[in-house]
């Protein structure tokens, strides 16, 4: 039974990473047409570091990626942190809602309602740079409050505040002397999981984005028709951006 | 030095606090003691200020404090569960209200080595506090509460957390402390023999009201109201009249009562004694050693006695015994 178990296991395995894995072993080998490819090469990331297309869309995808989590920081640390001291009913529901709402609507919806959202003044930021940028970071969002609202809860929060207000702290002081370094980690961590994110988003991105923001993944789609080689290798850079993201993660959970 | 003017504090429809007016005296260990529920950590938190009386007055040295915030009072706080900042080490934790006051690095070192020495921990500033156990912890916690150098030092359960022995441990320290540094103590426990052991004077709150007020002494030995003398030590409550003095039940009994009117006493168990030609005659229904006692169960007249003897008598469950009572007790009136 348990042999059973394993085998399934593994096979399940297999099946979600070879998928991911095809792209990167592509992307070093200079012919693949039988089982087993053939002939270990860094050309197509050459290619791809020597195309400035390729590098203006990666720091597209960089500036907006870091963006997106600076509004999650600013905007989602204080709704946590709100949503955390008055978790009564209604903050509760609230809380839920924020957590579940944004995974449950299909990202062609969003992207849609981003359009509507964004085409008019004195918001007309249909087609530009921000209104990627605000797309992610709602994408990153839900995440993102779930990793700290969880570190909140992880830490006692209310009683070490109050700990520091009787030991003569005024909120300012507790802010930054209690909350701020004990929250850190979660804080981390749920930067690494939106940026991860921002970085390989794609379905909302190409409805919204305009033809002068094109991001390493809008980049890579059309460059599959060209240019399959330095496709793969633009995927396995999405796919290395993830893993360090991963281990990141895992670096910030071990403090 | 804290006096509470008929303080009320209510939650929706819970009245948390009702009417609470009491004085904590200066250098005085003050205790509230009660059940579960009846107000003792609001009224705590009231006078710490993180909670603001709906109606009455907090004073603290005389001023009122009602709109001043925990920072702004001069007060100092141990929490039940320790409340350690996990970010810092021992040496940043106790360290913490004297760096707020900006004092200068030497005299934070030298202060907080004081402190620690206090508490017996020196050696242990570079551990952070999850590397501390519960009974280290709490003296860190007792040590920053210190630190800030407050007028009253309030305490919240402090010792409900720990193990039997290091609880026993600890109060006898924190007992030392408020002694030699003389400070003020508002102390909140649900636990009667802590407060006996710890308080110069015990406040017994139910429902929001203070229910008793006195010394040890006054509460155990003449608790006012039947509630006081069941929360309050081990006892028997002996349902029966006072007249002319006496007790009376069926018969007068030996024992002289204050007070007319239906009523109870209320006998300890250590107060009867067997004696060939005690007043009482029943039979032990149980025997339980105890170590440095042995606790009987004495049925008689309807009534079953608790009785405390020296754990070397020879008694067991079904002998039948003579007891004596004591000359005077308490008698507490039944309640309209
Ligand atoms: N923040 C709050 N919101 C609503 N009700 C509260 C709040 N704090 C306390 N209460 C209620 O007020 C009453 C008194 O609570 P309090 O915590 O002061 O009791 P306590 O004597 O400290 O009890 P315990 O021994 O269990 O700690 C309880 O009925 C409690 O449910
Ligand atoms: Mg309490």
């Amino acid at each position: 039974m348990r042999g059973l178990g394993w085998s399934f296991f593994t096979l399940f395995l297999l099946y979600l990473l070879l998928p991911m894995l095809a792209p990167v072993v592509y992307s070093f080998s200079r012919l693949w047409l039988d089982l087993l490819p053939e002939g270990f090469t860094l050309e197509w990331y050459a290619r791809v570091l020597r195309d400035p297309k390729y590098l203006e869309a990666a720091s597209l995808s960089l500036r907006i990626a870091l963006l997106a989590v600076a509004i999650n920081i600013l905007a989602g640390v204080p709704t946590a942190y709100a949503l955390y001291l008055w978790s009564d009913r209604m903050g509760e529901g609230l809380r839920r809602l924020l957590q579940v709402l944004p995974l449950l609507v299909p990202p062609l919806v969003v992207g849609l309602g981003f359009l509507l959202a964004f085409n008019r003044p004195p918001l007309a930021l249909s087609g530009t740079f921000w209104i990627v940028v605000l797309g992610h970071a709602a994408l990153g969002f839900p995440f993102f409050f779930r990793t700290v609202y969880a570190g909140l809860a992880g830490i006692e929060v209310r009683l070490l505040m109050e700990a520091a207000q009787a030991s003569g702290a005024g909120l300012w002081q507790r802010l930054r002397h209690v909350l701020l370094p004990n929250l850190l980690p979660a804080v981390i961590s749920g930067s690494l999981v939106a940026f991860a994110i921002s970085m390989g988003e794609f379905e909302v991105t190409s409805m919204v984005a305009g033809f002068g923001t094109i991001t390493l993944p809008l980049l890579l789609f059309q460059s599959l028709r060209e240019d399959f080689r330095a496709a793969s290798a633009v995927a396995s850079v999405l796919l290395y951006t993830t893993l360090l993201a991963l281990v990141g993660l895992s670096l910030a959970r071990r403090r | 030095m804290v006096d509470l003017i008929g303080v009320r504090k209510r939650y929706g429809r819970v009245v948390a606090v009702d009417g609470v007016s009491l004085s904590v005296r200066e250098g005085e260990f003050f205790t509230l003691l009660g059940p579960s529920g009846c107000g003792k950590t609001t009224t705590l938190r009231l006078v710490a200020g993180f909670e603001t009386p709906d109606q009455g007055e907090v004073r603290i040295s005389g001023q009122g404090v009602n709109r001043l915030p925990p920072e702004g009072r001069p007060i100092g706080m141990v929490f039940q569960n320790y409340a350690l900042f996990p970010n810092m080490t021992v040496f940043g934790n106790v360290a913490f209200p004297l760096r707020l006051r900006r004092l200068p690095e030497r005299v934070v070192r030298r202060k907080v080595g004081e402190l620690l020495e206090m508490v017996h921990l020196q050696g242990l500033e570079g551990r952070y506090p999850r590397e501390l156990s519960g009974g280290q912890q709490q003296r860190v916690a007792l040590a920053r509460a210190l630190a800030r150098e407050p007028k009253v030092l309030l305490l919240d359960e402090p010792l409900s957390a720990l193990d039997a022995k290091i609880r026993e441990e600890l109060r006898g320290e924190l007992k030392r402390l408020q002694r030699e540094t003389g400070l003020t103590a508002l102390y909140v426990t649900h636990d009667q023999e802590e407060a006996l052991a710890l308080s110069d004077r015990i406040a017994v709150m139910r429902d929001g009201k203070v229910e008793q007020l006195g010394t040890p002494q006054e509460i155990y030995e003449r608790p006012s109201t039947l509630f006081v003398a069941r929360f309050v030590g081990i006892g028997t409550l002996v349902p029966g009249e006072a007249r002319e003095g006496r007790f009376h039940r069926d018969r007068p009994w030996p024992v002289q009562v204050e007070g007319e009117g239906r009523g109870f006493i209320l006998l300890r168990p250590e107060q009867l004694r067997p004696h060939p030609e005690g007043f009482l005659e029943g039979q032990v229904g149980l025997a339980t050693y105890l170590g440095s006692l042995l606790r009987l169960e004495v049925e008689t007249e309807g009534i079953l006695l608790k009785v405390d003897l020296n754990p070397q008598e020879e008694v067991r469950a079904g002998d039948r015994l003579r007891l004596a009572l004591p000359e005077a007790a308490p008698f507490i009136k039944e309640e309209a």
